[in-house]
């Protein structure tokens, strides 16, 4: 049985985590929408213009339709991203894939960290893991690491998020580099606090061999 | 037609080639600039009469970036892009000196008429 309660937040943090997700997604989604719309209207500037002329480019015009095919897969990428994350608060325990939900949180992150011109990657293991807990408050500590690391780094910096399972425990490593705190660090350590507290899990900070920070979130493999 | 050369300022690749495609078979004169600091080193080698900047793109701040436009090309007509229906950070930019402010997906033949209304009224 997991140990998971929401306690520590509050209804309108919880909130304000899930409109900033759907926010960012819903943006990404308009940017595709908005692209179709120009490729759509390009077309239809290319027939009008063979209406005129008699002669229609049929390569360019297989080149807008490979485009809007590949805006049609991020959009649907996107969407079901959300979906995904939208259905996380179904339950407030439930069995899932820690792969898929770490590929989405990052995923879904990504968006932040391009504003912030700064690479956020991945690394995942070969073998699933799968676990019993909270997938929403989940999505939010993973994300909260990502948020403090990218508001403290400068520009052009990494993050890598990577986990392994070790001993009936998982360990998730966000790692980047905090150069400058600022006046919402402190703010930011609280949220990690109160989440890792509600997730019954640990955290702790250290540094690489090579003087980067490491945030460490340590989840006991609580499947049933 | 007013005769004018616009640039649009936007990280989406697909968008800003599509935009000055349409705009070049429509006889206007268009480039584009997937980056805010690259839009500021064509306009400092270019006239542009109008630009279309996009209020959120990496790295950029957007009140920076409309005083460094002011700067190299004083009286240069900026048109805001939000991808949000209402945005703060557009009626700040209005409020900075950009002239308009559209919504993504852009209206395209309310953005031309837009664009020869600002060009008309600035040549007289």
């Amino acid at each position: 049985m997991s140990n998971v309660n929401g306690d520590s937040l509050s209804v309108q943090e919880k909130l304000a985590f899930f409109g900033m997700i759907t926010a960012g997604v819903s943006h990404d989604i308009n940017n595709v929408n908005a692209i179709i719309r120009e490729l759509a209207g390009l077309m239809e500037d290319l027939f009008y213009g063979a209406e005129q002329t008699g002669q229609l480019n049929t390569d360019k015009l297989k080149e807008i339709v490979q485009k809007i095919g590949d805006q049609t897969k991020r959009g649907e990428k996107n969407i079901k991203r959300l979906n995904r994350f939208s259905h996380s608060v179904d339950y407030p325990s439930q069995n899932f894939s820690l792969n898929g939900l770490i590929m989405d949180i990052t995923d879904l992150s990504q968006r932040f960290a391009r504003l912030k011109r700064i690479t956020l990657s991945l690394d995942l293991p070969e073998v699933d893991t799968e676990i019993e807990s909270s997938p929403f408050l989940l999505q939010y500590l993973i994300f909260s690491c990502i948020e403090l690391l990218l508001e403290t780094s400068t520009e052009y910096e990494k993050i890598n998020v990577s986990f392994a399972e070790q001993n009936g425990s998982v360990s998730i490593d966000i790692t980047g580099k905090i150069s400058e705190k600022g006046n919402r660090f402190d703010d930011r350590m609280n949220m990690i606090r109160k989440l890792t507290n509600d997730l019954s899990c640990e955290f702790n900070m250290k540094q690489t061999e090579d003087n980067r920070d490491v945030l460490a979130l340590i989840i006991s493999n609580t499947k049933s | 037609m007013a005769d004018f050369q616009v640039l649009i300022v936007d990280d989406e690749l697909e968008f800003v080639t599509a935009l000055v495609e349409r705009l070049k078979i429509r006889g206007i004169r268009a480039e584009g600039a997937l980056r805010a600091d690259q839009a500021m080193v064509k306009l400092a080698m270019k006239t542009y009469d109008i630009i279309l900047l996009d209020i959120k793109m990496p790295g950029m701040k957007l009140a920076d970036t409309i005083e460094r436009f002011n700067e190299i090309k004083p009286g240069v007509q900026i048109i805001l892009v939000t991808g949000y229906g209402s945005s703060a950070e557009g009626e700040e930019g209005l409020k900075l000196g950009a002239v308009d402010l559209m919504a993504k997906p852009i209206k395209f033949d309310k953005l031309i008429q837009r664009m020869t209304e600002l060009t008309l009224g600035k040549n007289g």
